[in-house]
């Protein structure tokens, strides 16, 4: 060592070495540093575009509601307003719901065969029993006029009656279509005969 | 420490900064491919004596002006208290001379030691196992009372640098000679580094160096002329007579005095020996940086010990 690598501060300072060390974890220190605000930068930035995408489509919203409902007072109340008509109307539907029987019967599928006067003779009457006598059962009771031809109209009603037994839609609505009665009358000269029949719906 | 250190830490640079009476001056040099080049010099002047805290704020400001590339600093111990003594020590082990000079460095502060830093070098350092009696071990001794290095080391913290080097005005001087004259280190030359109140003498010769600090306490050079010259005349006599090796062949002066040539005169006659006067600007290392500063505030201004500090290779420190 020459006079010029003289140094007063040997033990009073860090070593080379030990500076050299520093550097390096400060520097390693610093990278991880800027990854991580890097990192932040780039979840709050993401997070900043979000909510500028969300106050922007909130804008829009708003600004369409105004157009549309100028009336109302704002979104909010609207809103509101609407929550309590549909609370309301679910009321409304559930006491209406409640009030129907569990099994609903239809009789338009039969009145639109017997709608045919040529087909089906012409529909006399038409009763419906909730609960019949005899089977404690939904019933349609029903009659229709056909007027009297040569060869009498026991020829007509297996015809009428396969053609309502094979009819699908009836089917679907009905167990059973049977003729109970058959009686003769006239009207203003004609003959007719009353065909009287009795439907059972299908229960489900 | 290895080479694989050395070359390892070779990329950490520092600031020669010399922090004097009235003047601070920092110096940072870069390697180039024709070596070392003087890239910045600053100079701050500031009323003399104020307290430490207002150094240090003179020293960020200095920073904050030249935007410095690095705040790791070698500096220098401006005091009267320190001592930088040639010793040799026959029939000694080199594990036995720490103690030697650590007797030697506490009669000469007169403090206990553990209130005194010092630090040496050995100019025939090569071979001796330590255990093993070496006929002559000669070099230098440097020693300061701790609370001034640590008064230094905490004044230039709070001037906002890092302290890796506290050394002195002569191995400052000697780091200069070397860079701007290696040939004259090997031939026997005497070096002369005049500040305010105090004057560096280093006696150098074949790498070996003989260094002496005189201080003029009462007054400046220029008023006290006879004592600085005895006192070089007593440098070069203790030397040629302690040593006993080549006799000084020229005098190189630098330094700040009012009325330099009357003094080469002088100390040519009181000597005997030629007188230089190196001119720093000759230099084309050290010329464009220090032409790119004020004149006037050059004028006066000693920038040999920051220019020597400033040549201080930090990674040689383990």
């Amino acid at each position: 060592m020459s006079i010029n690598e003289i140094n007063l501060a040997r033990d009073l300072v860090c070593t080379a070495r030990q500076r050299y060390t520093i550097y390096w974890a400060m520097l390693g220190y610093l990278l991880i540093a800027c990854i991580l605000l890097v990192f932040t930068a780039s979840r709050a930035t993401y997070k900043i575009q979000q909510g500028v995408d969300f106050n922007r489509q909130a804008q829009v919203l708003q600004k369409r509601f105004t157009s549309r409902y100028a009336n109302q007072p704002g979104m909010e109340a609207y809103a509101g307003l609407l929550k309590e008509n549909l609370q309301k109307k679910a009321a409304q539907a559930d006491a209406i719901n409640a009030a129907l029987p569990v099994t609903m019967y239809s009789t338009l599928p039969l009145l639109n065969l017997l709608d045919d006067p040529a087909q089906s003779g012409r529909m006399n009457k038409l009763s419906f029993e909730q609960r019949a006598k005899e089977s404690g059962k939904p019933e349609l009771t029903f009659s229709v006029m056909i007027p009297e031809v040569a060869g009498g109209a026991g020829a007509e009603v297996p015809a009428s009656l396969q053609r309502w037994r094979n009819d699908p839609i009836l089917a679907r609505e009905f167990a059973t279509i049977t003729p109970t009665t058959t009686e003769r009358g006239s009207s203003d000269g004609e003959a007719f005969s009353i065909l009287k029949y009795k439907a059972v719906f299908r229960e489900y | 420490m290895s080479m694989t250190d050395k070359m390892k830490f070779k990329g950490e640079h520092a600031i020669g900064l010399d922090i004097s009476q009235d003047r601070i001056v920092a110096t940072h040099f870069i390697r180039t491919g024709q070596g070392l080049m003087l890239d910045q010099l600053a100079v701050r002047e500031y009323a003399s004596g104020i307290p430490d805290k207002d150094i240090a704020k003179h020293i960020r400001e200095l920073w904050k002006s030249r935007r410095f590339s690095t705040h790791t600093v070698c500096s220098c111990i401006q005091s009267h208290a320190h001592i930088v003594r040639y010793f040799r020590y026959d029939n000694l082990t080199l594990a036995e001379l720490p103690k030697a000079l650590a007797l030697e460095a506490e009669e000469s502060l007169q403090l206990p030691p553990e209130d005194v830093v010092m630090d040496w070098c050995l100019n025939n350092p090569a071979g001796a196992d330590e255990n093993q009696t070496v006929e002559e071990l000669s070099g230098v001794l440097v020693a300061v009372p701790r609370e001034q290095v640590l008064q230094h080391i905490n004044l230039l913290r709070a001037g906002g640098v890092y302290p890796v080097n506290i050394e002195v005005g002569c191995s400052a001087l000697t780091n200069l000679c070397q860079f701007m004259a290696p040939s004259a280190v090997q031939s026997s030359v005497c070096l002369i580094n005049l500040s305010e109140r105090s004057a560096d003498v280093v006696m150098l010769a074949n790498g070996e160096s003989y260094p002496r600090t005189l201080f003029s306490v009462k007054d400046r050079w220029e008023n006290n002329m006879e004592y600085l010259l005895e006192n070089i005349k007593d440098a070069l006599l203790y030397y040629h007579l302690r040593v006993k090796k080549t006799s000084v062949k020229k005098i190189l002066l630098t330094g700040r005095m009012p009325d330099l040539p009357a003094l080469v005169d002088q100390l040519a006659k009181a000597t005997a020996l030629p007188v230089e006067v190196p001119d720093l600007c000759s230099d084309p290392r050290l010329a464009p940086a220090i032409r790119r500063e004020p004149a006037e505030l050059l004028k006066n201004c000693n920038l040999v010990t920051g220019l020597g500090l400033g040549l201080r290779k930090p990674q040689n420190e383990y």
